[in-house]
């Protein structure tokens, strides 16, 4: 059993420790031991402690396997920065997930409830993937992304890292995006996209521009 | 029995053949039906 913590306990934390109880169900392999959060004390409303602030996990010994589930592509790339140097990060892929064996998943990413991925994928380090999202052949989806759920992308897609997909979008085949685009929910992307842009509607169109990473 | 499988030949072996070899896989591990031969591009 490895030991794990979740790092941050607020909604999706605890969906995530939904998960670690659903992939214990069928084989045990976590002991989660808890939560830890920057702004949360005590326990979550199911009873999963939380031990202290992020900075709590430097005073565990054994040093934990943790899980970062904050959606936040640039949180959760921030955090993975500071962390990987001392811990090591847990891939969660809940027991209903449904893939081909030619399908890879980066370190430290979590996929939830009933997400299928087909044949020839490739889901990169540290992503969100929530439940019923559906991701075709040759598909490419970069580090840090996050995909809420019900999200269909289609076969030969490319995803650079660090997006954000809303509830339900739609991602045709044989486009590519360009990294850290955020996808508003309901989104249906037909085209390519470039970098840093938020993306709005049927279909979708670059309504804002944002500041890439200095 | 492997002698009572039918053959398959999947035509296209682009993206959606795989997808569908990866079908027949998972239709024969709850009952082994098909023995897949190929897949044949039409290219």
């Amino acid at each position: 059993m490895k030991s794990l913590v979740i790092v941050g306990a607020s909604g999706f934390g605890r969906e995530v420790a939904c998960l670690v109880e659903d992939i214990n169900k069928v084989k045990p392999q976590y002991n989660l031991l808890g939560l830890v959060d920057d702004a949360l004390e005590g326990a979550t409303v199911e009873g999963f402690p939380i031990l202290g602030d992020i900075n709590y996990l430097y005073s565990m010994n054994p040093k934990p396997y943790i899980s970062i589930a904050i959606a936040n592509p640039i949180i959760r790339k921030q955090l993975a920065a500071r962390l990987k140097k001392d811990f090591k990060f847990a891939t969660l892929v809940h027991p209903s997930v449904s893939m081909s064996p030619y399908v890879t998943i980066g370190e430290g990413s979590i996929i939830c409830r009933n997400t299928l991925f087909t044949t020839n994928v490739s889901i990169g380090e540290q992503c969100i993937i929530n439940v019923n999202c559906s991701v075709g052949h040759d598909t490419q989806i970069g580090d840090f992304n996050s995909i809420m759920s019900h999200t269909a992308i289609a076969g030969d897609v490319y995803i650079g890292p660090g997006c954000y997909f809303g509830l339900h979008c739609t991602v045709i085949n044989m486009i590519s995006l360009g990294e850290s685009g955020t996808y508003g929910a309901g989104a249906v992307v037909v085209n390519d996209m470039p970098a840093n842009i938020v993306a709005v509607g049927v279909p979708a169109r670059v309504v804002k521009k944002v500041k890439g990473e200095a | 029995m492997a002698d009572s499988l039918k053959p398959l030949i999947i035509v296209g072996a682009g993206g959606l053949g795989r997808e569908v070899a990866w079908l027949v896989t998972d239709i024969n591990r709850q009952k082994p039906e098909w023995d897949l031969i190929n897949l044949k591009s039409i290219e």
